[in-house]
This record gives structure tokens, C-alpha cells and sequence, in this order.
């Protein structure tokens, strides 16, 4: 936790310090190779400009097993419907909902820095969320400890990503998530890395990738005695990757994914399916500019 | 400009001061209903409740002369000292939350318990 907060503390300082130099060389800003909200489920540095609304529509099917239900497209879904406002070209606030946990979200983004022609290789951008879990209170222990904060985790992350020529797109987010309450066997306070690729094949046509690394795994809770009262479960990377179709005004994304949980937070905190089970799924992102 | 900031900063830092870090007991296992039929009462349930979208399409099938087969052949339905564990018990109680009474999950939970016999 410590090492994250020096980590965290001494990014800040440097893209701080990156942007007085900026200011200095008067370079232009690079298009952006990442032009929507999301890549996957992963947040890039993208914002929307001033004034601008977007909204996002992302579907998840059920697992793929079979052909009887089509590989997971007749199986039970995930859905989540969000809408984002940009307050400024900068910052950027949304709201969310999403069906799975019934999750409702708050979210903001600040982009820090942009990528310059010259003086300036990276783009920098803070994302961060309070999500709420809107189910009955009997899946928050018992009644006379059930608390309201218990509904709500968060997520904090630092989004650096580069532009590579004309057609790459890389970023890389360390991740913090936290759980106010977790079930038995889990982690409240949850870490990762977050890795995504963009490659454009032709015109707004692309092959986006994102992988996510958890830092750490939850522990075996222990008896006065030493020995194991509760087993610590083990957390999976998450990993997805598809192909994007822009337009001008929209973005279509059809991927396969390891997860299905939308809302980045439980994806970090509680993926128990494993890539080298084959755990995939179908999913689309749908992504219009208003 | 400035007072957007100051407000978004509050708002961010309000919600974040809002930390616990509790874990939530996994509670024990109660005890279903008894006596419990299977085509008088857990298909009745699967009838009013389920068919509309687990009618062929969508796995398990859980028409009547269906879905006893399909539960049984799916391992939807563990051993009655693991009844709780069942993914019949826990889709009704987890992902499937709101779709059947607390009453009709005691009884889904009591069949199990009581062996998960076709009678």
C-alpha cells in the first residue's frame, strides 16, 4: 500500500512536471488514437470535449459452452447502460447502471496530460468511481451489522497511454479498487495493472486487446490455533480482445472476454474464471457521440 | 472553473471518506420447507416463474417432463447435506434474486435437502 502511494505521488509529480515543459515548447496535440470513452472495459485517456454527451451501451452474453444456446448469446446477459458529460475538454463526470449486482455508478476522468507532436510522448489521465450495489440488504451480513456504506467500493487509477506511429495505441493503468465489504475469502483493498492495444487496420477499423494483472491474491484466514478457517480464493487476470468499428459519430466493439463483469471494480477484485480454463464469453460495446 | 474543481474535489473526497473494511460472514445454511413435491410444487414454480425464457432455448429447459432431467443431468442440484452449495439454490438466491418468493426458495431448498426425488 505504501509503495503504491510513493508511486502514485511521484507519476503526479513528474506529469506535473511534464506539462511546464509542454507549456514551454508549444507543440500541437497528437490525434488521439484512442477515441472512445472505453477500449473494452478499461477506461482509456480519451475525454469528451466541452459540452459533449456520450452515451455507452455494453452487453455481455452468458459463457460459451455449447451450440444449443448458440455459444452463450440465448444464456443470461449483462448489461450495463452509461452516459458521460464533458464539463470541460478536461474533466469528464458519468452515471451508470448496470444489471449484474445492480450496480450503480458515479464516475469522473481527468485528463492531465495530452500527447504533443514533440516534448510530450504520453498521454496521462486520472479515472476514478464510486459504485454502488443496490441489492437487498440481507447480501450485506447480518441485519444488525448491515451498514450502507457496506454497498459501495471504488476505484482509483492512472491512465498513461502513447500513440506509435499512426495506426498503435498502447496504456497501461495501475489500478487501486476497494471494497467497503467483501465476502469471505476475498480482499478489500485489491491492486493491478492494466495493459491495452490498439492497432488500426484500416480507415476506423481496429484490433483492440486488454489485459488485466492483479497484484495481489486474497489470504487464508487463520484460526486462533493456526490453522485454515477460510480459504483465501484465488483472483484471475482478466483478459479481452475483439475488433472495433468506428463511423464518425459512433463505435461498435464485438470482443470475447474471460469476464463479464462490466464495472471494472468487480472485475479486479472477484474474476474467478480462469483464461487457461477457456472461460470466454461474447460481448459488444456500442459507443455514440452526441 | 475553479468552483466546478472544488466542488468535484469535496464530492470525490466525501465519498472516499466513507471506508470499512468488513467482510461479510457467509451465513449458515437453514432449513428448507418439508414434504416437498416436485410436480406439485417445484414445477409449479418453474411454470409460473422460469418458463418464459427456460423453455429450449435457453439451458436448463424447465418444462414440465423436462426439467427434472435437465436439473439432475446438469448437476444443478448437490447432495442434501450440500444443499445450500446447489446452483439451483444459489441462482435463485443470487443471480436470479427477486424471481421466486422467499417461500418458494425454501422449498427449491427443502427438495434438495430432502434428497431431490422426481415425485
Amino acid at each position: 500500500m505504501k509503495r503504491y502511494l510513493q508511486l502514485t505521488t511521484l507519476a503526479s509529480i513528474l506529469a506535473l512536471m511534464f506539462s511546464g515543459t509542454l507549456l514551454a515548447q508549444e507543440s500541437e496535440d497528437v490525434y488521439p488514437i484512442f477515441e472512445t470513452l472505453t477500449l473494452i472495459d478499461n477506461q482509456t485517456t480519451f475525454n469528451p470535449y466541452k459540452g459533449a454527451l456520450n452515451l455507452e451501451i455494453q452487453h455481455r452474453f452468458a459463457q460459451i459452452k455449447e451450440i444449443s444456446d448458440i455459444y452463450g448469446i440465448f444464456g443470461s446477459a449483462n448489461t450495463r447502460i452509461g452516459l458521460s458529460y464533458g464539463i470541460t475538454d478536461k474533466i469528464m463526470v458519468g452515471l451508470g447502471t448496470t444489471r449484474s449486482y445492480m450496480q450503480q455508478d458515479l464516475n469522473w476522468k481527468y485528463s492531465i496530460l495530452s500527447q504533443k507532436t514533440s516534448g510530450m510522448p504520453i498521454s496521462l489521465s486520472y479515472f476514478g468511481n464510486a459504485v454502488l450495489d443496490a441489492r437487498d440488504s440481507k447480501y450485506f451480513g447480518p441485519e444488525d451489522e448491515y451498514k450502507y456504506i457496506y454497498r459501495f467500493s471504488y476505484l482509483n487509477q492512472l491512465i498513461v497511454a502513447s500513440k506509435i506511429g499512426e495506426k498503435i495505441g498502447i496504456q497501461v493503468a495501475p489500478t487501486f479498487v476497494y471494497y467497503n465489504a467483501v465476502p469471505e475469502g476475498y480482499r478489500n483493498d485489491n491492486y493491478s495493472v492494466d495493459v491495452g492495444a490498439k492497432f488500426q487496420v484500416f480507415g476506423f477499423h481496429s484490433i483492440i486487446l486488454e489485459y488485466d494483472q492483479p497484484l495481489v491474491q486474497p489470504q487464508d484466514m487463520l484460526d486462533d490455533a493456526g490453522n485454515v478457517e477460510i480459504e483465501g480464493k484465488t483472483i484471475y487476470p482478466n483478459l479481452a480482445f475483439g475488433v472495433e468499428i468506428g463511423t464518425s459519430t459512433h463505435s461498435f466493439r464485438v470482443f470475447v472476454s474471460n469476464y463479464n463483469n462490466i464495472v471494472k471494480n468487480r472485475s479486479v477484485a472477484f474474476n474467478d474464471r480462469s483464461i487457461k480454463d477457456g472461460d470466454f464469453q461474447f460481448g459488444f460495446n456500442i459507443s455514440i457521440r452526441f | 472553473m475553479r468552483r466546478v474543481i472544488i466542488i468535484v474535489t469535496g464530492l470525490v473526497i466525501a465519498i472516499l471518506s466513507a471506508c470499512s473494511d468488513y467482510t461479510i460472514p457467509t451465513p449458515p445454511c437453514e432449513e428448507g420447507a418439508t414434504d416437498v413435491s416436485y410436480s406439485g410444487d417445484i414445477q409449479a414454480i418453474f411454470d409460473n416463474k422460469c418458463v418464459s425464457c427456460h423453455s429450449g432455448a435457453q439451458s436448463p429447459d424447465l418444462r414440465k417432463g423436462w426439467s427434472y432431467d435437465e436439473l439432475i443431468d446438469g448437476a444443478y442440484v448437490a447432495e442434501p447435506e450440500f444443499a445450500c452449495e446447489s446452483t439451483l439454490y444459489q441462482i435463485f438466491s443470487g443471480t436470479h434474486d427477486g424471481r421466486a418468493s422467499d417461500d418458494e426458495i425454501l422449498q427449491i431448498l427443502g427438495w434438495i435437502q430432502e434428497g431431490a426425488q422426481d415425485n
